[in-house]
């Protein structure tokens, strides 16, 4: 029985193997639809909060985030700026809260050196037609919870007054990293099979591993 | 006793060799590449902005169990039932002529049916995540895989006592799908059509599903927890029923179990 399982655990492995350095290369995204208004408003300038992103291992990920968004409005909107900000989730809890309260008194300088100053990640916002915007970013490693944040600037006046929201679709690409911890582990696993199959089979009699060592034997005395 | 149980269920695995290994390696392969395929997926999670501490993510393991559990299901209820097969071409009373008890007979064949692709199951599992993040291997929803576990060994011993019992292979086996695969979808529709058409409440409901969590711990789960159900009380409503079915495999083998 020890044969079996030993012998189950080399093809797993194997299969896991085989799949390993493929990891770094495939990336299934996930998309996160909404329609979400606008954290802090001004006529001048508009924060977006976005999604949260996390992940719930250890292993090394990387993600990379692209962003849609259209704007319910009848009138174009007039951006001068606009940035998609990527700050850790405990900074952000931490820290927001000081521009939440000082918003309606800061330049539009002071609030977009506020945000850079606690984001790891910025990126530009395009325009795409007249009331639709994009942006996407390079990769990032994902270690600790991030926060998407969206900074609008320009002739915000028909967001103001708009009865509507923003409607926004995130599409978070991760990658896995594989790193050389995983193979020695594999090569851990590895070996625990291979002493395992050897020790089940030699305690069998039909044994495969004296039926090829026979066979190796009478293939060496059959030779000339 | 436990020397002759070992060999016993090394010699049924040796003879159910190549469909148990073909099924196992198959699911193995299923197992392996879907887990690590979708692991980026279902490590990384994207949702709305909220203070306070991340809620917890259920279910982790879903896509990957969704098949790979439906496979181990499907084989440890086939391999149960191929007991009555034995039993029905009287080959059991050729093995019960050596010195081998009926107990250590059917205990040999819970540990081949059941014990081993339960294992190989988590083997399977266990690999790829040891490979990747040791870490993961409890942290990664054991909740699921446990809760699979036991409903897969419910409906296993279901199945056990069935070909036992008939010492048919194909009654036991037919016992084993429609517990396994078909009552509880038949027994969910039903209510949900009663909830809808009848009291007009929203579905699922605890006090609705229930009675999922004696059979289908997973299922219960997996069902409830839109609506906050606890995988505690999956557990803690099955155990009892999988001691129950398995002291009545022992008591039926002990003073009922013929062979003819």
């Amino acid at each position: 029985m020890l044969r079996e399982i030993s012998l189950f655990i080399i093809v797993s492995l194997a299969c896991a193997i085989s799949i390993l350095p493929l990891l770094s290369m495939i990336s299934t995204p996930i998309r996160h639809y909404g329609m979400i208004g606008p954290y802090l408003l001004r006529k001048d300038v508009s924060i977006f909060r976005g999604v949260v992103i996390s992940k719930g291992s250890q292993v090394s990920i990387s993600i990379k985030i692209e962003m849609e968004g259209y704007f319910h409005l009848r009138k174009s909107l007039q951006l001068t700026r606009a940035y998609l900000f990527v700050i850790p989730e405990e900074d952000y809890y931490k820290k927001m809260h000081t521009l939440e309260t000082l918003f309606m008194n800061l330049s539009k300088e002071e609030i977009l050196d506020f945000i850079k100053k606690i984001s790891v990640h910025q990126t530009k916002v395009v325009k795409k037609g007249a009331r639709a915007i994009e942006a996407s970013t390079s990769a990032i490693n994902l270690q600790t919870p991030l926060v998407l944040v969206l900074y609008l600037e320009g002739d915000l006046l028909p967001l103001v007054t708009s009865p509507y929201g923003f409607h926004c679709r995130y599409t978070i690409k991760p990658r896995l990293n594989t790193d050389w911890n995983q193979v020695l582990r594999a090569l851990d696993v590895g070996i625990i099979g291979l002493v395992l199959f050897v020790i089940g089979d030699l305690r069998r009699e039909d044994s495969w591993l004296r039926r090829l060592k026979r066979y190796t034997r009478g293939k060496k005395s059959h030779s000339p | 006793m436990p020397n002759k149980i070992i060999t016993h269920s090394s010699y049924i695995i040796s003879t159910l060799s190549k469909p148990l290994i073909i099924a196992t390696v198959l699911l193995s392969l299923i197992q392996v590449i879907f887990l690590l395929l979708l692991l980026p997926n279902i490590v990384v999670y994207v949702g709305p902005t909220r203070p306070g501490p991340p809620t917890p993510r259920y279910p982790i393991l879903a896509p990957v169990l969704g098949i790979s559990g439906f496979l181990y299901g499907i084989i440890v209820i086939s391999l149960a039932a191929q007991v009555g097969f034995e039993l029905e071409r009287g080959e059991s009373s050729l093995y019960l002529s050596f010195p081998i008890s009926r107990m250590s007979y059917i205990l040999s064949w819970i540990v081949s049916s059941m014990a081993i692709p339960s294992l190989i199951f988590l083997l399977s599992l266990l690999i790829p995540l040891l490979i990747l993040d040791p870490s993961m291997m409890l942290g990664i929803s054991g909740v699921e895989v446990l809760l699979l576990l036991l409903q897969v060994l419910t409906s296993g011993f279901i199945v056990l006592l069935c070909s036992i019992i008939f010492r048919r292979r194909s009654i036991a086996f037919a016992v084993g799908l429609l517990e396994y695969l078909l009552l509880p979808w038949i027994l969910l529709m039903v209510l949900s059509f009663l909830a809808y058409q009848i009291y007009r409440v929203s579905f699922p409901k605890e006090s609705m599903i229930w009675w999922m969590a004696f059979l289908y711990p997973y299922n219960y789960f997996m069902i409830g927890q839109q609506v906050g159900v606890s995988w505690t009380k999956a557990v803690i409503a099955n155990l009892p029923t999988l001691i129950f079915l398995v002291i009545l495999v022992i008591v039926y083998t002990r003073f009922k179990f013929e062979v003819r």
